[in-house]
């Protein structure tokens, strides 16, 4: 939790309210709880009116109030359980629960995200900025690689929403084939997906499963993995809802010294040069698997020796990235100093040249010359305007040759445009 | 009763104010807002020349125009053109900004007003005698005419320049190129551009009071971004952009759009366009429409000058600038775009084409600024204003 992270660094505070609370924005209870804070993150739930009041009455008081996404509701697939919500608007809602959503994001100063990809998505609506998901060292510091014995584990975990990610990833006939082929392989699927491991054609002596535990202790879940797996669904390409996620797995993968594949895609982009990124067919899904099952002690040192790129991107090694991220989203709800404006300075534009434009040309600098020593012979020549002792058109040369110079370069321009 | 000093009340002088109090004087400020402040922070040790207006000047004043205004148009505009021999060849001109008749007598009649009005306050400080007259230049009607009325009464006059000038030999003849001052206190860079030019009077290297303010200054770079709402991460770049005087036909006015525009296209991450001070008001309308128009994201402002230079990473001027000083004093690198006729002339600061200016930037790296700060400073950073003072002071005494 970037929370957790925060306070233990000391130089901030930050503090978890549930969003019923937030709603109760005119308790003074609640007051004395948000009111200290500088930025104020509301996690997902901005689709009620009461929320979204709360937004503007901190925001008007010049606190930095952001949204958090990690999932890409207007593209919900039919076997995500919140598609009957968000896409079929099953609780009956006037307004469709995407426009709520999109309208929720207007009450904010940012949205934050993990995936660059659904910042991206959108930047038409809210500012967005990228706060990676750091993951919490202290949670795998200690854990040790699972020791050889005659069984091969191949572990995943996750949520309902990954069902298609089983499906279409071509990763279901690979993890088949290689199971009928070599019974010390077994699979272990954990979370709360049941359908995952009862739909896999294996044996049923190499199906294992492992309920949902807490978060603090998934990674000795994880470390007891012989290999890790990410499928995701890639069927629509750069538009997959999946492409929306984040690199948690690898990076869980990589902190707990677990050799893993993954479906080569953005999301994992950055760990290419540590696990094994395949293509989504059974051909390549078996290939890497296998490859991983038939060199597995080489596998795990090798997994061993990339753990300092996990650690580089652990909540404590990033604080000050976090600080960073919300600095700039704080600088967004500061009051506007006066006489300063911003063009454009929400979302650039490609700039475009004038170059049609025509450009008046520059006299020749003999003719400038003439007409300066001409200006200022105008105004030395001026004689005397006596009020009282003094002669006053000594001073009045200045405004002299400024205005014969300015009527001359006017004559010039109309010259040019004629 | 205290010894009078006279000052202009411009950036450069009014510095000298506390200084030339510890020194034992009363200080007379010309310059309206500048004397009103400067009374409201030292008490009676300072006099606003304009706040001794008295009612009556009004009609002296505006008598005085009209009476000098008929003699001088007794023939009307074509009379004055005939008179003043070096207008005559402007007769020629039809255009509507040069036809004399479109601007002589107006200007003329509200110049005659103000200078006699301004005069008529200083005459009343000269119940006082009055041991100096510092100003910051004396080349426009108000402060120029300060000086004249100063040279006029035998009172002894000192320039602290407004600014370094960076005009090149061949732009003259100028109207800046000298001064009716008795003497000058100067930087390095003053000195020898005043020498150049053949100015004739004494003159002090005392460093210039304008950059006095930095001495005190504390950056704090993560403040300024965050009030100006920078993305800390991006490269900052801060465009100066300039105006001209037209002082000189030389100054290229179309020089401005062309900079402009290539500032727009240059795609730098992070734009700050910092309007100078002197720019038409309202022009922050043309900026809008002109930057809306290009599609570029930049903020604007003429204001918050320290503000956003703590938060530069590099600064683009349109020639060479006051503000590339100011910015190498912070240590923050600059960039010139050439203007025709002026020059840095230091190696320090490169000075190339408007279509240059992002590779200048991407590719800027040499940066060493002592030298171009102690051209320009003289090495005299918060000592200056105490400089000026104590040589007006040691110039009162040995003047007897």
């Amino acid at each position: 939790m970037p929370a957790n992270a925060i306070n233990k660094d000391g130089r901030h505070h930050a503090k978890l309210l549930y969003i019923n609370g937030f709603e109760r924005f005119d308790d003074p209870a609640i007051q004395d709880v948000v009111g200290p804070a500088d930025l104020i993150i509301v996690q997902r739930n901005f689709v009620h009116k009461e929320v979204w009041d709360a937004m503007d009455y901190w925001r008007g008081l010049h606190k930095a109030v952001v949204c958090d996404l990690d999932d890409d509701y207007p593209n919900l697939p039919w076997s995500n359980p919140a598609h009957r919500f968000w896409i079929q608007n099953a609780s009956g809602a006037p307004t469709a629960p995407i426009e709520l959503l999109t309208a929720g994001l207007r009450h904010a100063n940012a949205l934050i995200a993990p995936s660059k990809v659904l910042l991206n998505d959108w930047k038409d609506v809210v500012f967005g900025v990228h706060v990676p998901n750091y993951a919490e060292w202290k949670w795998f510091r200690d854990l040790k690689p699972r020791k050889p014995d005659e069984k091969i584990v191949i572990g995943w975990g996750g949520s309902v929403s990954h069902y298609d990610s089983w499906w279409f990833s071509e990763i279901r006939p690979a993890i088949e084939r290689l199971c009928r082929e070599d019974k010390r392989v077994h699979v272990l699927i954990c979370g709360n997906d049941e359908r995952i491991l009862e739909q896999l054609d294996i044996a049923p002596e190499q199906k294992l499963s492992q309920g949902g535990v807490p978060a603090e202790k998934w990674p000795r879940i994880v470390a007891t993995f012989d290999i890790g797996v990410a499928p995701l669904d890639a069927r629509d390409g750069d538009k997959s809802y999946d492409f929306r996620r984040s690199w948690i797995k690898c990076l869980e993968y990589n902190l707990a010294q677990v050799p893993w594949i993954a479906t080569k895609c953005p999301v994992y982009a950055d760990f290419a040069p540590y696990g094994i990124l395949t293509e989504n067919t059974a051909e390549d899904w078996y290939n890497g698997l296998k490859l991983t099952v038939d060199n597995l002690a080489e596998a795990k040192h090798a997994a061993h020796r990339h753990r300092k790129f996990g650690v580089s991107l652990t909540l404590e090694r990033n604080v000050d990235n976090l600080i960073l991220a919300y600095n700039k989203i704080q600088t967004l709800a500061l009051p506007e100093l006066p006489s300063v404006f911003y063009v454009n300075w929400d979302g650039r534009k490609t700039p475009k040249s004038l170059d049609d434009k025509e450009k008046p040309k520059r006299l020749p600098e003999e003719r400038l010359s003439h007409i300066q020593r001409a200006a200022m012979r105008a105004a030395e020549g001026w004689g005397e305007i006596v009020v009282g002792e003094i002669n006053i058109a000594k001073a009045m040369k200045y405004d002299i040759v400024q205005r014969l110079n300015e009527g001359l370069l006017g004559e010039h321009e109309q010259v040019n445009s004629a | 009763m205290s010894k009078l000093i006279l000052l202009s009340g411009g950036k450069t002088t009014a510095p000298l104010t506390q200084h030339l109090i510890k020194l034992g004087y009363d200080i007379a400020v010309f310059e309206p807002n500048m004397g009103a402040a400067l009374v409201q922070k030292h008490g009676d040790r300072v006099i606003s020349v304009m706040g001794l207006y008295e009612p009556q000047f009004a009609n002296i004043a505006h008598n005085e125009a009209a009476n000098q205004f008929a003699n001088i148009f007794k023939d009307g505009v074509e009379g004055i053109a005939t008179r003043v021999k070096t207008l005559s060849e402007w007769k020629a001109f039809t255009g509507s900004k040069l036809k004399l008749e479109n601007w002589l007598p107006g200007y003329l009649h509200q110049s005659i007003l103000n200078q006699t009005t301004r005069m008529l306050c200083l005459e009343k400080l000269n119940q006082r005698k009055v041991e100096m007259c510092i100003t910051h230049e004396d080349i426009t009607e108000q402060f120029g005419g300060l000086a004249h009325w100063a040279k006029a009464r035998g009172i002894p006059t000192a320039l602290v320049p407004h600014a370094n000038h960076f005009a090149k030999p061949e732009l003259s003849p100028d109207i800046h190129d000298t001064s009716i001052c008795d003497a000058l206190a100067v930087t390095l860079h003053q000195e020898k551009w005043y020498r150049a030019r053949a100015y004739a009077g004494d003159m002090a290297m005392t460093g210039s009071p304008l950059f006095d303010r930095w001495d005190k200054y504390q950056v704090n770079r993560e403040w300024a971004q965050k009030v100006l709402r920078l993305d800390p991460e991006k490269k900052t770049i801060v465009y100066m952009s300039s105006w001209g005087q037209g002082t000189n036909a030389h100054d290229d006015s179309y020089r401005f759009e062309e900079a402009l525009e290539a500032i727009a296209l240059a795609g730098f991450d992070q734009l700050i366009i910092k309007l100078h001070p002197g720019e038409a008001p309202g022009i922050e309308q043309e900026y809008h429409r002109f930057l809306t128009e290009m599609g570029t994201k930049a903020l604007v402002t003429r204001q918050y000058f320290e503000i956003v230079l703590s938060a530069a990473d590099m600064v683009v001027s349109l020639g060479p600038s006051n503000s590339v000083v100011d910015a190498a004093i912070m240590n923050v690198p600059s960039v010139c775009i050439k203007m025709p006729g002026y020059t840095f002339d230091h190696p320090a600061i490169p000075e190339v084409e408007p279509d240059e200016i992002r590779i200048a930037v991407d590719e800027y790296q040499k940066w060493d600024r002592d030298d171009f700060v102690f051209q320009m400073t003289g090495n005299q950073i918060g000592k200056a204003g105490k400089n000026v003072a104590l040589w007006a002071h040691e110039r009162i005494r040995s003047l007897g």
